[in-house]
């Protein structure tokens, strides 16, 4: 039995123009110590898994099908009992740590909070542990800067004080949605570093969700990318960045500008690019998501939804795609430089 | 460098030891105000047609720089030549006539466009701002730049709240291109878009190049982006150019530790985690303007000498300079 199990998770949105599918069908497992990456472009559905998985869904958002930890269903917990798991069991970094912390308390009362709560140590105790938590992550002068407010700090430290109180209580799964994003590149690093580093201390599982090819590839084991609510190839991050299968991977791979391969002195080299934009949720083919903008789309891929199949030679690589054999022979998109 | 403004034609940009300090609000009655020394003497030239990246981390002045070439800032010091013509001693109406030349592409497309205007309005507003068109000329010259972007004539009917992000930074830019200026300053032009709707609109940059031959001045974090669209790029720390040079050839020989680090942090796409030289420290608060290089605090190979004076920019290379002491041992 894995920790997670996520099968055929559907997310609907009742929006006033019709139902949105931000997630449809989506199933992956994670077992303690696993790190797995979701990737993909805005409005992927990549956050409202993420969301799904800690039912912090907003009101007009309706969930089918089955997420088990440990065997014990979440989707029939009680909203109290769910509180209990809730920073406690599973845990959530944000995105932006300019907006998630709260302004009118001291970061000493946010971090101690879930601990008192769920943990039941004294104020004396959480404070203790906090002090500890904030030199793991790497805030220098800890026991000061508990009585310091987030304006303080500058952002890559919020993100530090982020990172300490979603490991305050010892989560058993991290979901970390986009922690880096609003970060220098420079700061970016360190924090990765950090979540990996603390991710094999504490074997903990952790599902990191970004919009960065490189970001995923450094950090995860497995990766999962997601396109119009479905994931569309999933498997060990060598073997996706390697074999590159569905034509969405192939094109979002293609479109990124790449670090010492971009210009050619004296010619210019051009970016492959999806043709189109990304889909509606609204009004999403019944078939592949990405059948309206694939070069090499059938007959049949917008009207049936593509079985996800392993490849031949790699049980643990799973793509969705009707048209895989072609998807491999070659490259759909061109390569930027090529 | 001579301190003069460069006036030859094939010379767009020419800023000489450009200073920006923004006074902070005062703190004390009995102290002075503090300050923030966003930029301190900077220098660089663009060439007609050609494209200079400015990269850096935030705070280090690289929007500040775009204001300051765009004129919506007043300098402390130096000036900014376009064209040949010192921007700072214009009148107000002088320079107003003068922005045909140069215009701008800000980096929200979702801010940067009045969601109660039809794109046709929002496009040709810089150009009722220059010239007094008769309707069917305007229309024409609207019609003509959404084509040029990519987008319909009948776009130029709708709101912008109909269009992708992709799209409006299209419209941005198109609004941009329509006085037919020599210059575009972009800033952080694709840093909102996702990453297949931002190839199109590099693309799109190259190609408005190609075909009108605009020089663009792009700022940007994003060094893969530095690398495909600019000749030339200029990595900035704290208000101070630390390293010039063509983009290549700073990119593949690095020279500053800055701009080692800079690009050793960014996140390759082969799987693994590699080992590298993490910087320590956080970018430093530019309110201080300490004696030594802008860099001595975070640098891994600081030396006694950095903390006393500043280093220069001076010449490691064809066309490639660095401002380190410590660049013949590198």
């Amino acid at each position: 039995m894995s920790l997670l199990e996520v099968e055929n998770l559907t997310v609907t949105l009742a929006t006033s123009s019709g139902p949105a599918r931000a997630v449809r069908n989506l199933s992956f497992t994670l077992d303690r110590g696993q790190s797995l990456g979701i990737v993909g472009e805005s409005g992927c559905g990549k956050s409202m898994t993420s969301l799904a998985l800690m039912r912090l869904l907003p009101e007009n958002g309706v969930v089918e099908g089955r997420i088990e930890m440990d065997g014990e269903s979440l989707m029939a917990l009680s909203e109290e009992q769910m509180c209990g798991v809730r920073g406690n069991r599973i845990a959530m970094i944000f995105q932006e740590p300019m907006t998630s912390l709260n302004p009118l308390h001291t970061i000493g009362r946010q971090v101690t909070e879930p601990m008192i709560l769920h943990q039941g140590l004294s104020l004396i105790e959480a404070r203790a542990e906090a002090v500890r938590l904030l030199e793991r992550v790497g805030i220098a002068g800890a026991a000061r800067r508990l009585d310091a407010y987030p304006h303080q700090m500058s952002g890559g430290q919020r993100q530090r004080v982020m990172i300490a109180m979603a490991l305050s209580c010892k989560p058993d799964v991290l979901i970390a949605d986009e922690p880096t994003t609003a970060l220098d590149v420079t700061i970016q690093g360190q924090i990765l570093d950090l979540i990996a580093d603390l991710v094999e201390e504490t074997g903990m599982a952790l599902i990191l969700i970004s919009h960065d090819l490189g970001v995923i590839a450094e950090t995860v084991d497995r990766v999962m990318v997601m396109y119009g609510g479905a994931g569309v190839e999933t498997g060990p991050t060598g073997a996706v960045f390697e074999h590159l299968a569905h034509p969405y991977t192939q094109g979002l791979f293609a479109a990124v500008p790449k670090l010492g391969g971009g210009r050619v002195t004296g010619g210019r080299t051009r970016l492959a690019t999806i043709p189109g934009m990304v889909p509606e949720l609204i009004n999403l083919p019944a078939g592949c998501t990405f059948a309206d903008r694939c070069p090499i789309v059938g007959d049949g891929c917008a009207g049936t939804a593509p079985p996800v199949e392993a490849i031949a030679d790699d049980p643990d690589h799973r793509v969705a795609c009707l048209r895989l054999d072609e998807a491999l022979s070659g490259k759909v998109f061109a390569e930027a430089g090529s | 460098m001579t301190d003069a403004p460069d006036t030859s034609p094939d010379t767009v940009v020419s800023a000489r030891n450009v200073v920006r300090h923004y006074t902070l609000p005062r703190e004390s009655l009995f102290k002075p105000p503090g300050k923030v020394y966003a930029l301190n003497g900077v220098d660089f030239d663009i060439a007609r047609g050609r494209s200079l990246g400015v990269v850096g981390e935030s705070g280090c002045g690289k929007s500040t720089l775009a204001r300051c070439v765009m004129a919506l800032e007043t300098l402390d010091g130096g000036s900014v030549a376009i064209n040949g013509v010192d921007l700072a001693g214009l009148s107000f109406e002088e320079l107003r006539t003068r922005r045909r030349h140069f215009q701008m592409v800000f980096q929200d497309p979702f801010g940067s466009l009045d969601p109660r205007h039809t794109v046709g309005r929002i496009v040709s507003e810089p150009l009722d701002a220059l010239e007094k068109l008769k309707p069917a000329a305007r229309a024409e010259r609207v019609a003509e730049v959404l084509g040029s972007v990519g987008l319909k004539t009948t776009d130029a009917a709708k709101y912008p709240h109909e269009f992708s992000g992709g799209q409006r930074q299209r419209i941005a830019i198109a609004r941009a291109l329509i006085t037919r200026p020599t210059l575009i300053v972009a800033d952080e032009p694709v840093s909102a878009l996702d990453v297949s709707v931002q190839a199109q609109v590099l693309n799109l940059l190259q190609d408005l190049q190609d075909q009108f031959g605009v020089t663009y001045l792009l700022i940007s974090h994003d060094l893969a982006v530095v690398e495909y669209v600019c000749d030339e790029v200029a990595v900035m720390y704290l208000g101070h150019i630390v390293e010039f040079g063509p983009t290549a050839e700073v990119f593949a020989n690095p020279v500053h530790p800055y701009t080692r680090a800079l690009l050793d942090a960014v996140p390759q796409l082969e799987p693994g985690a590699r080992k590298r030289e993490r910087l320590a420290g956080n970018v430093q608060s530019p309110t201080d303007l300490p004696p030594g290089c802008p860099f001595v605090a975070r640098c891994p190979r600081v030396e006694a000498g950095c903390h006393e004076a500043r280093p220069a920019l001076e010449p490691v290379g064809p066309g490639h300079t660095a401002a380190c002491f410590l660049k013949q041992g590198l």
